[in-house]
Protein backbone atom coordinates (compact mmCIF):
# COMPACT_ATOMS: atom_id res chain seq x y z
CA UNK A 1 0.00 0.00 0.00
CA UNK A 2 1.39 3.53 -0.91
CA UNK A 3 2.51 5.75 2.14
CA UNK A 4 1.94 8.75 -0.02
CA UNK A 5 -1.69 7.70 0.12
CA UNK A 6 -1.59 6.89 3.87
CA UNK A 7 -0.62 10.53 4.35
CA UNK A 8 -3.00 11.94 1.10
CA UNK A 9 -5.75 10.67 3.29
CA UNK A 10 -3.90 12.21 6.17
CA UNK A 11 -3.89 15.61 4.68
CA UNK A 12 -8.11 15.02 3.80
CA UNK A 13 -8.71 14.28 7.09
CA UNK A 14 -6.59 17.43 8.62
CA UNK A 15 -9.08 18.99 6.55
CA UNK A 16 -12.10 17.96 7.88
CA UNK A 17 -12.95 14.97 5.84
CA UNK A 18 -14.11 12.11 8.50
CA UNK A 19 -14.76 9.13 5.85
CA UNK A 20 -10.60 9.28 5.20
CA UNK A 21 -9.70 8.95 8.04
CA UNK A 22 -12.28 6.36 8.29
CA UNK A 23 -10.23 4.94 5.77
CA UNK A 24 -6.65 4.87 7.43
CA UNK A 25 -8.81 3.10 10.54
CA UNK A 26 -10.14 0.66 8.41
CA UNK A 27 -6.37 -0.07 6.80
CA UNK A 28 -4.69 -0.07 9.93
CA UNK A 29 -6.83 -1.72 12.64
CA UNK A 30 -5.76 -5.22 12.30
CA UNK A 31 -1.94 -4.39 12.82
CA UNK A 32 -2.85 -1.91 15.46
CA UNK A 33 -5.09 -4.49 17.31
CA UNK A 34 -2.74 -7.66 17.12
CA UNK A 35 -0.04 -5.14 18.55
CA UNK A 36 -1.92 -4.58 21.23
CA UNK A 37 -3.01 -7.96 21.39
CA UNK A 38 0.09 -9.36 21.52
CA UNK A 39 1.50 -6.43 24.37
CA UNK A 40 -1.75 -6.98 26.05
CA UNK A 41 -2.63 -10.49 26.02
CA UNK A 42 -6.43 -9.54 26.17
CA UNK A 43 -8.29 -8.95 22.93
CA UNK A 44 -10.71 -7.00 24.89
CA UNK A 45 -7.78 -4.96 26.58
CA UNK A 46 -6.37 -4.35 22.74
CA UNK A 47 -9.21 -3.36 21.07
CA UNK A 48 -9.59 -0.47 24.19
CA UNK A 49 -6.31 0.61 23.90
CA UNK A 50 -6.47 0.09 19.89
CA UNK A 51 -9.45 2.46 19.73
CA UNK A 52 -7.68 4.75 22.10
CA UNK A 53 -4.25 4.92 19.37
CA UNK A 54 -6.80 6.14 16.73
CA UNK A 55 -8.40 8.78 18.83
CA UNK A 56 -4.76 10.11 19.82
CA UNK A 57 -4.08 9.89 16.14
CA UNK A 58 -7.22 11.92 15.81
CA UNK A 59 -6.31 14.51 17.94
CA UNK A 60 -2.71 15.27 17.36
CA UNK A 61 -3.80 15.44 13.29
CA UNK A 62 -3.36 18.84 12.68
CA UNK A 63 0.05 18.36 14.10
CA UNK A 64 1.10 14.78 12.35
CA UNK A 65 3.41 16.22 9.01
CA UNK A 66 4.46 13.40 6.49
CA UNK A 67 7.26 11.05 7.62
CA UNK A 68 8.58 7.73 5.74
CA UNK A 69 5.54 5.24 7.25
CA UNK A 70 2.51 6.32 8.69
CA UNK A 71 2.49 3.22 10.24
CA UNK A 72 5.72 4.48 12.40
CA UNK A 73 3.40 6.95 14.14
CA UNK A 74 1.02 4.59 14.71
CA UNK A 75 3.03 1.60 16.32
CA UNK A 76 4.98 4.52 18.49
CA UNK A 77 1.35 5.59 19.93
CA UNK A 78 0.43 2.37 20.42
CA UNK A 79 3.59 0.98 21.99
CA UNK A 80 3.39 4.02 24.37
CA UNK A 81 -0.46 3.39 25.50
CA UNK A 82 0.41 -0.54 25.65
CA UNK A 83 3.24 0.45 28.01
CA UNK A 84 0.93 2.55 29.87
CA UNK A 85 -1.86 0.42 30.18
CA UNK A 86 0.76 -2.24 31.68
CA UNK A 87 1.76 0.27 33.88
CA UNK A 88 -1.45 1.14 35.54
CA UNK A 89 -2.38 -2.92 35.60
CA UNK A 90 0.31 -3.49 37.39
CA UNK A 91 -0.49 -0.85 39.82
CA UNK A 92 -4.15 -1.84 40.45
CA UNK A 93 -2.61 -5.20 41.17
CA UNK A 94 -3.93 -6.63 37.69
CA UNK A 95 -0.67 -8.06 36.34
CA UNK A 96 -0.49 -8.97 32.98
CA UNK A 97 1.17 -12.66 33.19
CA UNK A 98 -2.38 -13.97 32.17
CA UNK A 99 -2.41 -16.07 29.37
CA UNK A 100 -3.63 -14.86 26.33
CA UNK A 101 -7.44 -15.12 25.53
CA UNK A 102 -8.52 -17.92 23.63
CA UNK A 103 -6.22 -17.65 20.56
CA UNK A 104 -7.64 -15.80 17.27
CA UNK A 105 -9.07 -17.77 14.18
CA UNK A 106 -8.04 -17.07 11.01
CA UNK A 107 -11.57 -15.09 9.43
CA UNK A 108 -11.29 -15.92 6.22
CA UNK A 109 -9.65 -19.46 5.69
CA UNK A 110 -11.22 -22.95 6.33
CA UNK A 111 -9.19 -25.49 7.91
CA UNK A 112 -9.34 -28.75 8.56
CA UNK A 113 -9.68 -29.47 13.02
CA UNK A 114 -6.47 -30.97 12.56
CA UNK A 115 -4.62 -28.37 10.64
CA UNK A 116 -5.91 -25.55 12.93
CA UNK A 117 -5.18 -27.22 15.88
CA UNK A 118 -2.04 -27.88 14.93
CA UNK A 119 -1.74 -24.07 14.14
CA UNK A 120 -3.05 -22.82 18.13
CA UNK A 121 -0.78 -25.38 19.37
CA UNK A 122 2.22 -23.68 17.35
CA UNK A 123 0.76 -20.05 18.47
CA UNK A 124 0.27 -21.11 21.60
CA UNK A 125 4.20 -22.29 22.70
CA UNK A 126 5.39 -18.94 20.32
CA UNK A 127 2.81 -16.99 22.71
CA UNK A 128 4.40 -18.62 25.85
CA UNK A 129 7.70 -17.83 24.78
CA UNK A 130 7.27 -14.77 23.51
CA UNK A 131 5.46 -13.77 27.55
CA UNK A 132 8.99 -14.36 28.87
CA UNK A 133 10.42 -12.02 26.82
CA UNK A 134 10.61 -7.92 28.21
CA UNK A 135 8.13 -5.56 26.67
CA UNK A 136 10.80 -3.78 24.49
CA UNK A 137 12.20 -7.71 23.01
CA UNK A 138 8.23 -8.63 22.46
CA UNK A 139 7.95 -5.10 20.67
CA UNK A 140 10.79 -5.21 18.69
CA UNK A 141 9.93 -9.12 17.47
CA UNK A 142 6.28 -8.21 16.81
CA UNK A 143 7.64 -4.93 14.65
CA UNK A 144 9.85 -6.83 12.55
CA UNK A 145 8.81 -10.37 11.89
CA UNK A 146 5.42 -9.78 12.13
CA UNK A 147 5.01 -6.25 10.50
CA UNK A 148 8.06 -6.40 8.57
CA UNK A 149 9.59 -3.11 9.62
CA UNK A 150 12.86 -2.21 8.80
CA UNK A 151 15.23 -1.86 11.92
CA UNK A 152 15.29 2.35 10.78
CA UNK A 153 11.81 2.28 11.21
CA UNK A 154 11.57 -0.05 14.38
CA UNK A 155 13.92 2.63 15.69
CA UNK A 156 11.69 5.37 15.08
CA UNK A 157 8.62 3.46 17.11
CA UNK A 158 11.01 2.51 19.98
CA UNK A 159 12.57 5.81 20.00
CA UNK A 160 15.94 4.45 20.58
CA UNK A 161 19.18 3.81 18.27
CA UNK A 162 19.03 1.46 15.11
CA UNK A 163 22.35 -0.26 16.86
CA UNK A 164 19.97 -0.37 19.80
CA UNK A 165 17.01 -2.36 17.74
CA UNK A 166 19.76 -4.61 16.04
CA UNK A 167 20.73 -5.68 19.53
CA UNK A 168 17.14 -6.27 21.35
CA UNK A 169 16.40 -8.75 18.29
CA UNK A 170 19.25 -10.59 18.19
CA UNK A 171 18.92 -10.89 22.55
CA UNK A 172 15.40 -11.73 21.81
CA UNK A 173 15.22 -14.14 19.58
CA UNK A 174 18.27 -15.77 21.54
CA UNK A 175 15.92 -15.96 24.15
CA UNK A 176 13.25 -17.33 22.36
CA UNK A 177 15.11 -20.18 20.54
CA UNK A 178 16.45 -20.93 24.51
CA UNK A 179 12.88 -21.07 25.94
CA UNK A 180 10.87 -23.42 23.13
CA UNK A 181 14.13 -25.56 23.64
CA UNK A 182 13.77 -25.79 27.47
CA UNK A 183 10.14 -25.86 27.34
CA UNK A 184 10.95 -29.11 24.61
CA UNK A 185 8.63 -27.23 21.86
CA UNK A 186 9.64 -29.44 18.53
CA UNK A 187 9.31 -26.36 16.40
CA UNK A 188 12.72 -25.54 15.16
CA UNK B 1 40.08 -22.72 7.20
CA UNK B 2 37.72 -22.04 9.82
CA UNK B 3 36.70 -18.41 10.28
CA UNK B 4 34.90 -16.97 13.57
CA UNK B 5 31.10 -17.98 14.07
CA UNK B 6 29.04 -15.80 13.14
CA UNK B 7 26.03 -16.32 15.85
CA UNK B 8 25.74 -13.20 17.01
CA UNK B 9 25.37 -11.45 13.53
CA UNK B 10 22.50 -14.36 12.41
CA UNK B 11 19.97 -12.18 13.51
CA UNK B 12 20.73 -9.30 11.34
CA UNK B 13 21.64 -11.27 8.42
CA UNK B 14 18.34 -12.84 8.41
CA UNK B 15 16.82 -9.46 8.52
CA UNK B 16 18.57 -8.30 5.77
CA UNK B 17 20.70 -5.91 8.01
CA UNK B 18 24.11 -7.37 8.28
CA UNK B 19 26.81 -4.79 7.11
CA UNK B 20 28.48 -7.89 5.32
CA UNK B 21 25.98 -11.00 4.04
CA UNK B 22 28.58 -12.19 1.70
CA UNK B 23 31.01 -13.03 4.05
CA UNK B 24 28.06 -14.25 6.31
CA UNK B 25 26.81 -16.69 3.98
CA UNK B 26 30.43 -18.25 3.02
CA UNK B 27 30.70 -18.69 6.26
CA UNK B 28 27.20 -20.78 6.57
CA UNK B 29 28.09 -22.83 3.73
CA UNK B 30 31.33 -23.79 6.13
CA UNK B 31 30.06 -24.43 9.54
CA UNK B 32 27.70 -26.42 10.20
CA UNK B 33 26.78 -25.37 13.90
CA UNK B 34 26.21 -21.12 12.66
CA UNK B 35 24.19 -23.02 9.60
CA UNK B 36 21.89 -25.09 12.23
CA UNK B 37 21.31 -21.38 14.30
CA UNK B 38 20.58 -19.50 10.87
CA UNK B 39 17.74 -22.31 10.38
CA UNK B 40 16.32 -22.49 13.77
CA UNK B 41 16.56 -18.32 14.17
CA UNK B 42 15.15 -18.31 10.31
CA UNK B 43 12.28 -21.11 11.34
CA UNK B 44 11.89 -19.16 14.49
CA UNK B 45 11.37 -15.44 12.76
CA UNK B 46 8.61 -17.50 10.87
CA UNK B 47 6.40 -18.79 13.29
CA UNK B 48 6.75 -15.32 14.41
CA UNK B 49 5.38 -13.96 11.84
CA UNK B 50 2.69 -16.85 11.54
CA UNK B 51 0.88 -15.41 14.64
CA UNK B 52 -2.51 -14.51 13.49
CA UNK B 53 -3.78 -10.89 14.28
CA UNK B 54 -7.02 -11.46 16.47
CA UNK B 55 -10.19 -10.74 14.60
CA UNK B 56 -11.52 -7.37 14.52
CA UNK B 57 -14.61 -6.95 16.20
CA UNK B 58 -17.76 -5.38 13.63
CA UNK B 59 -18.33 -1.73 13.95
CA UNK B 60 -14.65 -1.01 15.17
CA UNK B 61 -14.44 2.01 13.24
CA UNK B 62 -17.54 3.45 13.68
CA UNK B 63 -16.73 2.68 17.38
CA UNK B 64 -13.69 5.02 16.75
CA UNK B 65 -15.75 7.50 14.92
CA UNK B 66 -18.54 7.97 17.38
CA UNK B 67 -15.92 8.66 19.82
CA UNK B 68 -13.82 11.44 17.59
CA UNK B 69 -17.28 12.84 17.45
CA UNK B 70 -18.04 13.09 20.98
CA UNK B 71 -14.65 14.04 21.46
CA UNK B 72 -14.38 17.00 19.12
CA UNK B 73 -15.89 20.09 20.50
CA UNK B 74 -18.51 21.36 18.48
CA UNK B 75 -17.76 24.93 16.61
CA UNK B 76 -19.49 27.96 18.54
CA UNK B 77 -22.26 28.38 16.58
CA UNK B 78 -23.23 24.85 16.74
CA UNK B 79 -23.25 24.14 20.58
CA UNK B 80 -26.41 23.41 22.44
CA UNK B 81 -26.19 26.92 24.81
CA UNK B 82 -25.92 29.02 21.28
CA UNK B 83 -28.55 27.03 19.56
CA UNK B 84 -30.87 26.84 22.27
CA UNK B 85 -30.38 29.69 24.59
CA UNK B 86 -28.06 32.47 22.65
CA UNK B 87 -29.65 32.57 19.24
CA UNK B 88 -33.39 32.70 20.07
CA UNK B 89 -33.20 35.28 22.52
CA UNK B 90 -30.72 37.04 19.57
CA UNK B 91 -33.34 37.06 17.16
CA UNK B 92 -36.18 38.14 20.50
CA UNK B 93 -34.32 40.66 20.88
CA UNK B 94 -33.78 41.80 17.40
CA UNK B 95 -37.33 41.95 16.74
CA UNK B 96 -37.42 44.12 20.16
CA UNK B 97 -34.97 46.85 18.74
CA UNK B 98 -36.89 46.63 15.57
CA UNK B 99 -40.43 47.13 16.97
CA UNK B 100 -38.90 49.64 18.91
CA UNK B 101 -36.99 51.65 16.31
CA UNK B 102 -39.62 51.36 14.17
CA UNK B 103 -42.16 52.93 16.84
CA UNK B 104 -39.52 55.62 17.63
CA UNK B 105 -39.20 56.66 14.22
CA UNK B 106 -43.07 56.88 13.35
CA UNK B 107 -43.49 58.70 16.28
CA UNK B 108 -40.34 61.37 15.82
CA UNK B 109 -42.58 61.92 12.37
CA UNK B 110 -45.83 61.96 13.66
CA UNK B 111 -44.97 64.61 16.44
CA UNK B 112 -41.39 65.57 15.30
CA UNK B 113 -40.86 67.15 19.25
CA UNK B 114 -38.40 69.22 19.53
CA UNK B 115 -35.40 68.08 21.55
CA UNK B 116 -34.07 70.09 24.15
CA UNK B 117 -30.73 71.41 23.20
CA UNK B 118 -29.59 74.61 23.31
CA UNK B 119 -30.41 77.66 20.84
CA UNK B 120 -28.32 80.77 20.47
CA UNK B 121 -29.68 83.34 22.25
CA UNK B 122 -26.82 86.11 21.06
CA UNK B 123 -25.13 87.15 17.82
CA UNK B 124 -22.00 86.40 19.67
CA UNK B 125 -22.93 83.05 19.73
CA UNK B 126 -24.47 82.21 16.45
CA UNK B 127 -21.23 83.67 15.02
CA UNK B 128 -19.39 81.28 17.03
CA UNK B 129 -21.98 78.42 17.34
CA UNK B 130 -22.05 75.84 19.86
CA UNK B 131 -21.27 72.85 17.76
CA UNK B 132 -24.75 70.54 19.12
CA UNK B 133 -26.64 73.96 18.64
CA UNK B 134 -25.20 73.64 14.89
CA UNK B 135 -26.17 70.23 14.82
CA UNK B 136 -29.53 70.64 15.98
CA UNK B 137 -29.84 73.47 13.00
CA UNK B 138 -29.00 71.05 10.67
CA UNK B 139 -31.06 68.45 11.79
CA UNK B 140 -34.50 70.32 12.55
CA UNK B 141 -34.12 73.11 9.99
CA UNK B 142 -33.49 76.77 10.35
CA UNK B 143 -36.74 77.47 10.74
CA UNK B 144 -37.00 76.58 14.05
CA UNK B 145 -34.58 78.40 16.07
CA UNK B 146 -35.95 81.92 17.58
CA UNK B 147 -33.79 84.77 18.20
CA UNK B 148 -35.07 87.04 19.39
CA UNK B 149 -32.89 90.21 20.00
CA UNK B 150 -32.08 89.77 16.10
CA UNK B 151 -29.38 92.85 15.59
CA UNK B 152 -31.30 94.49 13.00
CA UNK B 153 -34.68 96.81 12.56
CA UNK B 154 -35.97 95.37 9.92
CA UNK B 155 -38.59 92.65 10.98
CA UNK B 156 -36.77 89.18 11.60
CA UNK B 157 -38.38 86.34 9.93
CA UNK B 158 -38.68 83.38 11.69
CA UNK B 159 -35.09 81.61 10.82
CA UNK B 160 -33.21 84.90 9.74
CA UNK B 161 -30.63 84.30 12.60
CA UNK B 162 -30.44 80.55 11.65
CA UNK B 163 -29.16 81.25 8.01
CA UNK B 164 -26.06 83.12 10.22
CA UNK B 165 -25.26 79.80 11.67
CA UNK B 166 -26.06 77.90 8.93
CA UNK B 167 -23.43 80.40 7.21
CA UNK B 168 -20.87 79.37 9.97
CA UNK B 169 -21.86 76.12 9.20
CA UNK B 170 -21.34 76.05 6.21
CA UNK B 171 -17.95 77.51 7.38
CA UNK B 172 -16.81 75.23 8.91
CA UNK B 173 -17.54 72.62 6.41
CA UNK B 174 -16.99 74.42 3.24
CA UNK B 175 -14.71 77.59 4.38
CA UNK B 176 -15.28 80.85 4.51
CA UNK B 177 -15.06 81.59 0.97
CA UNK B 178 -17.77 79.02 0.02
CA UNK B 179 -20.13 80.52 2.87
CA UNK B 180 -19.59 83.84 2.06
CA UNK B 181 -20.42 82.85 -1.61
CA UNK B 182 -23.95 81.75 -0.11
CA UNK B 183 -24.15 84.54 1.88
CA UNK B 184 -23.61 87.17 -0.90
CA UNK B 185 -24.33 85.72 -3.69
CA UNK B 186 -27.16 83.34 -2.50
CA UNK B 187 -25.46 80.97 -4.79
CA UNK B 188 -26.61 78.27 -3.17
CA UNK B 189 -26.25 75.64 -5.92
CA UNK B 190 -22.43 76.40 -5.96
CA UNK B 191 -22.06 75.53 -2.24
CA UNK B 192 -24.50 72.37 -2.40
CA UNK B 193 -22.23 71.07 -4.96
CA UNK B 194 -19.64 70.91 -2.27
CA UNK B 195 -21.32 69.08 0.16
CA UNK B 196 -21.76 65.75 0.87
CA UNK B 197 -24.91 64.25 -0.60
CA UNK B 198 -26.75 63.44 2.74
CA UNK B 199 -25.70 67.42 3.48
CA UNK B 200 -27.27 68.30 0.40
CA UNK B 201 -30.35 66.79 0.87
CA UNK B 202 -30.93 68.47 4.25
CA UNK B 203 -29.71 72.03 3.39
CA UNK B 204 -32.07 71.20 0.17
CA UNK B 205 -34.85 71.29 2.20
CA UNK B 206 -33.83 73.76 4.81
CA UNK B 207 -33.34 76.37 2.13
CA UNK B 208 -36.44 75.86 0.47
CA UNK B 209 -38.45 75.80 3.54
CA UNK B 210 -36.43 78.87 4.58
CA UNK B 211 -37.01 80.63 1.50
CA UNK B 212 -40.42 79.94 1.26
CA UNK B 213 -40.90 81.25 4.23
CA UNK B 214 -39.23 83.72 3.87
Amino acid sequence: MSEIEDWALIARAQGGDMDAFQVLIVRYQRPVIHFCYRMLRSEQDAEDVAQEVFIRVYRYLKRLTPQAKFSTVLFGIARNLCLNFVRDMNRRGRGMGQPLDAQPALESNVRIPSQEAHLKEIEACIQAAMDTLSDDHRMVLFLRDVEGLDYEEIARVMKCRKGTVKSRLARAREQLRQTLIQNGDDLL
Amino acid sequence: MSTPHVLDELSAYIDGESHDPQRIARHLQSCPECARRHMELSKLSGHVHALRAPEVLPGFSERIAARVQADTPMPFWRQPFVTQRVVPTAWALAAVLCIVGTAYVVIQQVEAPLRDVPIATSPAEAIDPDPELLAHILERGIWETPFEEADSEEETMPGDLSVDLLIDALAATVGEEGAEAWYEEEDLLAILETLAEADVQILSELAQDHWDEG
